[in-house]
């Protein structure tokens, strides 16, 4: 089990057992197989382009490596920036006290890039944060699940049905201005999963 | 660049742009300051793998692993990927021939399999003949936060004066009203967004925000509700 969310406001902690929300959780799911002429299920593998290595799920593994083709083991990889310079490892914040900021406006909520998603179960909750999530107010705080190059934002709120962890990344809204320039083409993103009713 | 037919709230309607919004990249990965790159590796053959092994030596096989090393193939292992096809193989290991037929299984919340079926294809709906439309569901902002998690957003562009108005007065009047509506496709106007065949389903509520003489009409899609899981 992974260690509780604590969170600070005002000096008073609280402090919230995470579980993670999947739609899987909520609504079900559904999965295409590929099935032969007897009815038997097939498995899909790969096969080199000169034909003589199949591959099936589980014979291969992934290596690192520069340029120059030295191997690099994986616990010597670590993470640069923009500008070259190296990053430090952030550890994780959970069981680790973090300071709420807000209340935040829901545009800020709104302009996360989400990434989990956690229903979170009050061990121990401060009267005066309780009052304010009962109010509708919504708070923020640093999150990483695990030791990570960059820091994530965890936004706390609650609705009928409990109290809810969004985390994400922030992202950056354009306004366009009469004559701005058309984006610049991107590849739709793909979905292997298929839909299960929602409302 | 892909686009989107969609109408206002008086049923005026065009085909607009859009591009997804994206958080910013990962950080690179790299030893020191030099980008590290990744290769997929063979770790073994098809006839060294556990399966294959398991069904060729039966309960000897441990004995037979501590002993002889067979799941090695030095020919083999270690030997990088590139280029692949793929394939189909039956219970026999054997590649198909022929192209499969899928069956679509359906599993409850509790991962129990519920019915099985021949799929249908789902089209994509979002440049159809028929708009995008209003539905009547419209949130403050502050509750749909609280009701639905947006995982992914697409901005709407304009391509010339007549659709910078078009979308600027859509976002403009949900912006100074803090409200967020929920749009729909199909005959009614009701029915979820796909954007690719076969793609997932989304409900899509558009958010407006205006600067100035600037704007960004964004739509918020959702296909999670925001509820807690016993």
């Amino acid at each position: 089990m992974a260690k509780p969310m604590i969170i600070t406001k005002d000096n008073k902690d609280s402090i919230f057992q995470i579980k993670k929300i999947e739609r899987k959780k909520l609504y079900g799911y559904r999965k295409r197989l590929a099935i032969d002429e007897n009815n038997e299920e097939c498995k899909r593998a790969s096969l080199t382009e000169d034909g003589q290595i199949l591959i099936k799920s589980g014979m291969t593994s992934q290596g690192w490596y520069i340029d120059g083709g030295k191997q690099i083991e994986s616990n010597e990889i670590g993470a640069i920036d923009e500008n070259n310079n190296a990053l430090s490892l952030i550890p994780s914040t959970l069981g680790i006290n973090q300071n709420l900021e807000g209340p935040i406006s829901p545009k800020e909520l709104l302009d996360l890039s989400v990434t989990t998603v956690y229903s979170i179960l009050p061990d121990e909750i401060s009267k005066d944060l309780e009052n304010s999530l009962d109010k509708g107010e919504i708070w923020k705080c640093n999150f990483n699940f695990r030791a990570d190059y960059r820091m994530e934002t965890c936004f706390i709120l609650k609705n009928d049905t409990g109290f809810f962890a969004i985390i994400g990344i922030p992202n950056q809204i354009n306004m366009l201005s009469p004559n701005a320039l058309p984006p610049e083409d991107e590849e739709g993103d793909e979905d292997d999963e298929l839909d299960f009713e929602m409302f | 660049m892909r686009k989107i037919h969609i109408s206002d709230s008086n049923s005026k309607n065009t085909f607009v742009h859009f591009s997804p919004i994206k958080a910013p990249s990962n950080p690179v990965r790299a030893f020191g300051k030099e980008k590290v790159f990744s290769k997929r590796l063979l770790l073994s053959g098809e006839n060294n793998d556990y399966e294959s092994l398991s069904s060729k030596y039966k309960d000897k096989l441990p004995q037979i692993l501590l002993d002889d090393d067979p799941e090695l193939d030095l020919e083999l292992i270690g030997r990088p990927i590139e280029k692949t096809n793929t394939v189909f193989i039956n219970k026999e290991n054997e590649i198909m021939q022929l192209a499969p037929n899928w069956i679509e299984l359906i599993f409850d919340k509790d991962g129990n399999e519920k019915d099985r079926r021949i799929p249908e294809d789902k089209l994509s709906n979002i440049n159809d003949e028929l708009p995008i439309r209003f539905t009547k569901m419209k949130l403050k902002r502050e509750d749909a936060v609280r009701k639905f998690v947006f995982s992914r957003t697409l901005q709407l562009w304009h391509s010339d004066g007549l659709t910078f108005e078009f979308l600027f007065n859509i976002a403009k009047e949900l912006d100074e009203n803090n409200e967020m509506m929920l749009v729909g496709s199909g005959e009614k106007g009701r029915d979820p967004l796909i954007f690719q065949n076969n793609g997932l389903p989304w409900r899509a509520f558009l958010e407006g925000r205006i600067q100035d003489d600037s704007y960004a009409l964004l739509m918020r899609l959702s296909n999670l509700e925001l509820k807690s899981i016993s």
